[in-house]
C-alpha cells in the first residue's frame, strides 16, 4: 500500500490537513462599522492561534524558529496593514473578505517585485497570513495542529516543517500521506519524533474521509480504513508486540556493539539539532557520527553568529560524552538560506554547494571552522567535509583550517589541536581515489544517501524513477568495500552515516566488508545493535562475500533480507 | 533684536508649558550584515511601539511608519544605508534615543 516510514503501530481517528478552499465573493456591503467589527474579530482569532503556534514552537524548537511567527504577529498588528482594509472597506463600501485579500495582494506584490531575494520571500509570509485572516473571516477552522482536542492520525498529500514542527505527541498517533519515500521530510521528521508513518500511499486522500478510523501499520507499511473487529484485535496485538519488543531493545541501550567473537564498532547517531542529543542517548547511542550543521542556518533571516554557533556544537560535545563528528555546512541543491544568494541553477546538486560554497566564501567557512574548534575544548569533537570531490579541494579546507587553528592561537582561546579531521565520501570520484583521500585525511564517512544518487545517477525524490534508487545496487557494495579499505590502509576509521548504516538487513554487510562506526537514525540503532551482537565476525565476512557475487540489487536484497 | 529675543523666549517659554511638539530627528548608518530583517525589523515595530510618539523611519526621502512592520520591511534597508530616525510628540526625544540606540548597536547581531 505505501513505504513504511517509522516504525509503530497508530490506531485512531482520521484528520485529513486539506489545502483549504478559501472561495469568497466579493459583495456591496452597507454596514461599514459592522464589516470593520468583522475584521477586527478574526485579527483577534488570528492572534491567538498565532500566539499558540509561537508558544508551542519557542518551548520545543527554540527561540529562533519562533521569530517568524512573532513577525506574522506583528504583521496582523500593523496599523499600516489594517488601516488600509478598513478604508478599502469605508471607501469601496466592499466586504472584509475583498478588502483584505486585495490590501494583501498589493503589500505581498509589493514586496515580491523587490530585488533582494529575502524580501521576496516575504511576500509568502504575508500572504500567509493573510490566508490565515481570511479563513478566520470565512469561519473556515484552521486545523491547529498545536492545539488538537482529539487523538488523531494525520493524513496530508505531504506535510511541511513547520506542519511537523507544530505537532503534539500527546494529540498526534502517528501519520500518512500520498507521496515521499523513506528518506523524505515526512518520513524523517516522524523517525525523529517517534510517531509510526507510512508514506507514499497515493490513493491516501482518495479513500479516507475525516473521522473515519485507520490502523496506520508503520511497521509493514499497510493502512486499513474503518477496519473490522478481528482486524482491530489482530492489530492491538501487533501494536503490544511492537511495544514488547521495543522495550527489550530499550535493555540493549547499554550494551555495546559487539559481535559473539568480541569485535566491537561504534554505534552513533545522526542529529541534526541540540535537542535529537536525548533521543541519542535513550536509544543507546555512544556518540554522534553526523551532526547536521545547516539546520543552525535554516529557517531563520540571517547568518548564526559564531557564538550561537559555539554554543550548540558545545552544547552536543558536553552531553554526549563520546565522539561529537560535527559536519561543515552543507547546503544547495534541495535546501536554500533566504539570506544567501544562491545562484539559480539548472542542477544544484551537481552545483554550487556544501564545500564549495564554504571554499569560496571562506568567511562563512572560517566562522564556522572557529565555532567548532573553540567546541573541541569541551568534549571529544570531530571535523567532516561534504562532498569533497577531489584532493585540492581536501587540501584547500586544510590549509583554512590551519589559517583558523593559527587565529584562535594568536588570540589565546582554547581548542583540541589533536581534533580528528575528516570527509565524507558521497561523490563516485572521491570513492574511487579514496587510497589517495585517505593519506590525508583522518577518517571517512561514507554518506551512501547521495553516493547512491549520483553513483546510479537517481534523483530519489524523482517518482518516477525512484525505483532505480537502490541502496542494495552492486555497485554500492563494491564502492564501500574500497572505501573502507582505502581507509584501513592508512590507519584511518571508516564509518557510515548514511541511512543504509541503518538498515539492518545490511549490517551484516557492512561488519564483514569491515565498517568501524555505524551512524544512523537514533530510533535504528538498538536493532542494528540487536543483528550485531547476534553473529560473529567470521558469519559476516562470510555474508559479506557471498552479497558481493550477485548481479542485481534485487539479488543482493534477496539475499541479505533472509540471513 | 530685544524683541526678537523675548518673542524666542515666550516661545520657548510656551512650548515648555505646554509639554513641547518636539520633532526631533537624527541620521543612523545600519551596520549588520543583512541590513533589516524580519529580526531586526520586529525588534525596532516592537521598541516604537512603547512611545506615544509618532515615529518614522526613512531611507532616500522615503518615511515610513515605525510602528508597522511592513512599512519597515518594505523600506529595503540593506547594510551600510543612512536612516533617518524622526519622532514627533510627547516623548519624542526618547522615542528617538532609544530607536538609534537599537541601530547603532546592530541589533544584537
Amino acid at each position: 500500500m505505501g513505504t513504511a516510514a517509522s516504525p509503530g503501530i497508530a490506531i485512531g481517528k482520521v484528520l485529513i490537513l486539506e489545502e483549504e478552499n478559501l472561495d469568497y465573493q466579493k459583495k456591496t456591503i452597507e454596514d461599514v462599522e459592522g464589516e470593520k467589527a468583522r475584521l477586527h474579530d478574526a485579527l483577534e482569532s488570528s492572534k491567538e492561534q498565532l500566539q499558540v503556534i509561537k508558544d508551542k514552537v519557542e518551548r520545543e524548537m527554540g527561540n529562533d524558529k519562533a521569530e517568524i511567527f512573532q513577525a506574522h504577529l506583528l504583521v496582523l498588528a500593523d496599523p499600516e496593514l489594517i488601516s488600509a482594509v478598513e478604508n478599502k472597506i469605508e471607501n469601496e463600501k466592499i466586504n472584509a473578505e475583498a478588502a483584505l485579500d486585495a490590501t494583501v495582494e498589493q503589500f505581498a506584490t509589493l514586496f515580491a517585485n523587490m530585488d533582494n531575494d529575502y524580501m521576496k520571500e516575504r511576500a509568502s509570509d504575508i500572504r500567509d497570513v493573510g490566508s490565515r485572516i481570511l479563513k478566520n473571516l470565512l469561519g473556515i477552522d484552521s486545523v491547529n495542529l498545536a492545539a488538537l482536542d482529539d487523538e488523531v492520525v494525520l493524513i496530508a498529500d505531504d506535510l511541511t516543517p513547520s506542519d511537523t514542527a507544530q505537532v503534539n505527541k500527546d494529540k498526534v498517533l502517528g501519520f500518512a500521506t500520498k507521496i515521499g519515500g523513506r528518506t523524505s521530510h515526512t518520513a524523517i521528521m516522524a523517525r525523529s519524533l517517534e510517531l509510526p508513518a507510512v508514506v507514499g500511499v497515493s490513493e491516501i486522500l482518495d479513500i479516507v474521509e475525516n473521522g473515519d478510523q485507520i490502523i496506520v501499520d508503520g511497521v509493514d507499511g499497510n493502512i486499513i480504513i474503518n477496519p473490522s473487529d478481528d482486524q482491530l484485535a489482530s492489530y492491538n496485538n501487533k501494536a503490544k508486540e511492537y511495544e514488547q519488543r521495543k522495550a527489550r531493545l530499550a535493555e540493549l541501550k547499554d550494551l555495546a556493539g559487539e559481535t559473539k567473537d568480541g569485535h566491537r564498532v561504534e554505534l552513533v547517531a545522526n542529529i541534526g539539532t541540540p535537542k535529537d542529543v536525548k533521543g541519542a542517548l535513550t536509544n543507546g547511542a555512544e556518540g554522534i557520527g553526523l551532526f547536521r550543521s545547516e539546520f543552525l542556518y535554516m529557517d531563520r533571516d540571517s547568518f548564526p553568529t559564531e557564538e550561537e554557533q559555539f554554543e550548540a556544537y558545545k552544547e552536543v560535545a558536553e552531553k554526549m560524552e563520546g565522539p561529537v563528528v560535527i559536519r561543515t555546512l552543507d547546503i544547495g541543491g534541495d535546501k536554500e538560506l533566504s539570506y544567501l544568494d544562491l545562484p539559480e541553477e539548472m542542477n544544484p546538486f551537481l552545483g554550487y554547494r556544501a564545500i564549495r560554497i564554504c571554499l569560496d566564501r571562506t568567511d562563512i567557512f572560517k566562522t564556522q571552522l572557529r565555532a567548532i574548534l573553540r567546541a573541541s575544548a569541551y568534549g571529544e569533537v570531530k571535523i567532516m567535509y561534504p562532498m569533497i570531490s577531489a584532493l585540492e579541494q581536501l587540501r584547500a579546507s586544510n590549509e583554512i583550517l590551519e589559517e583558523v587553528k593559527v587565529e584562535l592561537k594568536s588570540e589565546n582561546i582554547d581548542f583540541n589541536e589533536n581534533l580528528e579531521v575528516g570527509m565524507m565520501i558521497e561523490i563516485p570520484a572521491a570513492a574511487m581515489i579514496a587510497d589517495i583521500l585517505a593519506k590525508e585525511t583522518d577518517f571517512f564517512s561514507i554518506g551512501t544517501n547521495d553516493l547512491i544518487q549520483y553513483t546510479t545517477a537517481t534523483d530519489r525524490m524523482n517518482e518516477n524513477i525512484s525505483h532505480l534508487y537502490q541502496p542494495f545496487h552492486p555497485a554500492l557494495l563494491r564502492l564501500i568495500k574500497r572505501v573502507v579499505e582505502a581507509a584501513h590502509a592508512e590507519g584511518n576509521w571508516a564509518g557510515m552515516c548514511g541511512e543504509m548504516a541503518g538498515d539492518k538487513r545490511l549490517a551484516p554487510y557492512l561488519l564483514g566488508v569491515g565498517l568501524d562506526e555505524f551512524s544512523m537514525s537514533a530510533v535504528s540503532i538498538p536493532e542494528v545493535k540487536d543483528q550485531i551482537r547476534n553473529m560473529t565476525l567470521e558469519e559476516a565476512k562470510e555474508i559479506a562475500q557471498k552479497a558481493l557475487t550477485f548481479s542485481t540489487a534485487e539479488e543482493v536484497e534477496a539475499f541479505l533480507s533472509n540471513i | 533684536m530685544t524683541i526678537n529675543i523675548i518673542l524666542l523666549k515666550f516661545l520657548n517659554l510656551k512650548y515648555k508649558l505646554f509639554g513641547g511638539i518636539e520633532m526631533v530627528e537624527k541620521k543612523v548608518v545600519i551596520k549588520n550584515e543583512t541590513g533589516i530583517h524580519a529580526r531586526p525589523a520586529s525588534m525596532i515595530v516592537q521598541l516604537a511601539n512603547k512611545y506615544g510618539a509618532e515615529v518614522t523611519l526613512g531611507k532616500d526621502g522615503n518615511e515610513v511608519n515605525a510602528k508597522s512592520i511592513m512599512g519597515i520591511m518594505s523600506l529595503g534597508v540593506s547594510k551600510s544605508t543612512e536612516v533617518t530616525v524622526k519622532a514627533e510628540g510627547e516623548d519624542a526625544q526618547d522615542a528617538v534615543n532609544a530607536l538609534v540606540e537599537l541601530l547603532e548597536s546592530g541589533f544584537g547581531e
